[in-house]
């Protein structure tokens, strides 16, 4: 027992039998709700979506619904959606906070802490909240910033009817929505990079520029990182904004894939088997994501 | 020269802190500012940012509304909320301690299992889960919002990586005076993973309460309706009225805001160290 112990010491001495009937007890629920509420979910959307499944009947139709899939143009349009979306949101939502923690990071008191309190408080409100309120605020009538338009004597913009504006409106929503904690977030990466850094660059004659460049950055490295995969993935499954901002309108031009499936939900004519395929393309896609960025970064780490 | 270079730059970082604050905060603002016009005043142009009298009517007009019951939709949400919250936390610290601190037979398999759920997207099995629930006669219920959202993997790796780094000795001790294992994870490890539990309970009350899609799929009756269907549901019915919208959304954002003021300690400090690691 007590060469077990030295051994590792994470694992406990031998668990009894008592022990074993307790460590089921505990894991059942959550293993449980896992097989319920996800994993037999998985397995029926893989094999109905081999099927023209309506609820009530269902043949196998082979690899069909994804052919078919594969050649929707909405389906086609969606994805270029998303590809705009990410080109548009995630390089500002990397940047910017970088920026915005430098100014932050001098703060010290209550106004720091203030500010901070103020920089989370959009990440918790919710999409339907603040769709509502920049439908309000971007809106042709009475919002806030065609008013403003207006008062300094230039023309309006109906940002909701052109496919530019629509998209960048929900950009920006989400934007507004996520600054705030990326800032957060990447000062805290800062904050964690040792001030000898500095000094030593300082000693070496290295201005703020390339302090910034040969100190900060390489020191951020891995918080870009994860801030752009956050940043992508999130984009990639994005769907709650647009659906509530423009419902992909105009004319399918911010649709997303996501929200594509999701509309098949309340079409009675689609065949949920196309549905589930559809969504299956949507999960390797993802998938395929994640596993890139793990083989990205996986030799990184091995190196520290 | 130096110093002077240093003192233009805090000033220019005070005043753009500012502006970051109101770049935050004027959304905000602006929806409680609106809330109190009347109709008329919203359309108006010359348009004025604050009203010229700060009128409740909207908020009369959002609670004495016969087509939806605002008040009774906050209580289900504050009820789903709290129970999905105790749920959640107990299910997963309880399965966490014992991946982190007990042996028994197919660990490995399970914790494997557990783990790849956690790469499985939402809409892969939406449509699905919805059957799911149909079946086992949930939808329409309360429950369909409190327990499919409990099967989840990612609190549990969270807590997991808490518990292995409680040292030893302090079990050790409880096991010596004859204590049970889930004596232990109640007397030992709960009280010691506060901090987590606040960060992750707080998460989950805010995502319960800002809840949309699922709700909107599931719930059909209005008595049972989440807070977030009936802005959603009061923005279609009053288009024009964006006064009255604006007051439902005003007191939605309410609770998760003073969840968030109470628990901010935690949850701010919390944040900039998982962000560390």
């Amino acid at each position: 027992m007590v060469v077990n112990s030295s051994v590792d010491k994470r694992r406990r001495t031998p668990t009894s039998r008592m022990d074993h009937i307790t460590a089921y007890a505990m894991i059942i629920p959550s293993l449980a709700l896992l097989g319920v509420f996800v994993l037999y979910p998985l397995y029926t959307s893989i094999t109905k979506s081999l099927t023209d499944w309506n609820f009530y009947n269902s043949m196998y139709v082979g690899l069909k619904n994804y052919t078919v899939a594969l050649r929707n143009p909405t389906f086609h349009r969606a994805f270029q959606n998303i590809l705009l979306y990410i080109l548009f949101s995630v390089p500002i939502g990397v940047v910017l906070p970088f920026l915005f923690a430098h100014c932050v990071k001098r703060l010290q008191g209550m106004y720091g802490a203030a500010i901070k309190t103020a920089l989370y408080i959009p990440s918790i409100i919710s999409g339907v909240i603040s769709s509502v309120i920049f439908l309000f605020i971007l809106d042709y009538q009475g919002g806030l910033i065609n008013n403003l338009l207006r008062s300094l004597g230039m023309t309006r913009v109906n940002f909701m009817a052109q496919p530019t504006s629509a998209m960048l409106s929900i950009v920006f929503t989400g934007f507004w929505g996520g600054f705030g904690y990326s800032t957060l977030y990447q000062l805290a990466g800062l904050n964690n990079i040792p001030d000898s850094y500095y000094e030593a660059a300082m000693l070496d004659g290295a201005g703020a520029f390339k302090r910034m460049i040969y100190v900060t950055i390489p020191c951020m490295k891995n918080i870009f990182l994860l801030c752009l995969v956050n940043g992508i993935g999130g984009t990639l499954m994005m769907m709650e904004l647009p659906l509530l901002m423009t419902n992909g309108g105009p004319n399918n031009a911010t649709i997303t894939p996501v929200m594509y499936i999701y509309k098949m939900f309340s079409d009675s004519a689609v065949s949920m088997g196309y549905m589930l395929a559809c969504s299956i393309i949507m999960m390797v896609f993802s998938s395929a994501f994640t596993c890139i960025v793990f083989f990205l970064i996986k030799p990184d780490k091995s190196l520290e | 020269m130096r110093a002077v270079e240093r003192k233009t730059f805090t000033v220019f970082s005070y005043v753009f802190c500012f502006l970051l604050i109101l770049l935050c905060l004027i959304p905000l603002i602006w929806m409680i500012v609106s809330s109190f016009k009347l109709d008329r005043e919203v359309w108006a142009y010359p348009f004025r940012f604050f009203p010229n009298k700060w009128l409740p009517n909207n908020y009369q007009t959002l609670f004495t509304s016969k087509r939806v019951d605002y008040v009774q939709a906050l209580l289900n949400t504050a009820f789903v909320a709290v129970i999905h919250v105790t749920l959640k936390l107990a299910i997963e610290t309880m399965s966490a301690y014992a991946y982190a601190r007990l042996e028994f037979r197919f660990k490995t398999l399970m914790w494997r299992v557990t783990l790849f759920t956690m790469f499985i997207p939402n809409i892969a099995i939406l449509l699905t889960s919805f059957v799911t629930v149909k079946q086992l006669g949930m939808l329409d219920t309360f429950w369909v919002l409190i327990i499919p959202s409990l099967a989840g993997a990612y609190g549990i790796f969270f807590y997991r990586q808490f518990f292995l780094n409680i040292p030893l000795s302090m079990e050790e001790a409880a096991l010596v005076d004859g204590a049970s294992r889930f004596r232990i994870y109640w007397n030992v490890f709960l009280p010691n993973a506060k901090a987590p539990m606040v960060l992750l309970g707080t998460g989950s009350f805010i995502g319960v309460w800002n809840s949309f899609i699922w709700p909107s799929l599931t719930i059909t009756s209005p008595t049972k309706y989440q807070v977030m269907q009936v802005i959603r549901s009061f923005r279609n019915m009053y288009s024009e009225a964006f006064g009255v919208v604006m007051a439902a959304s005003a007191i939605g954002a309410i609770p998760p805001l003073i969840v968030f003021l109470i628990f901010q300690r935690y949850i701010i400090k919390g944040m900039l160290i998982s962000g560390i690691k």
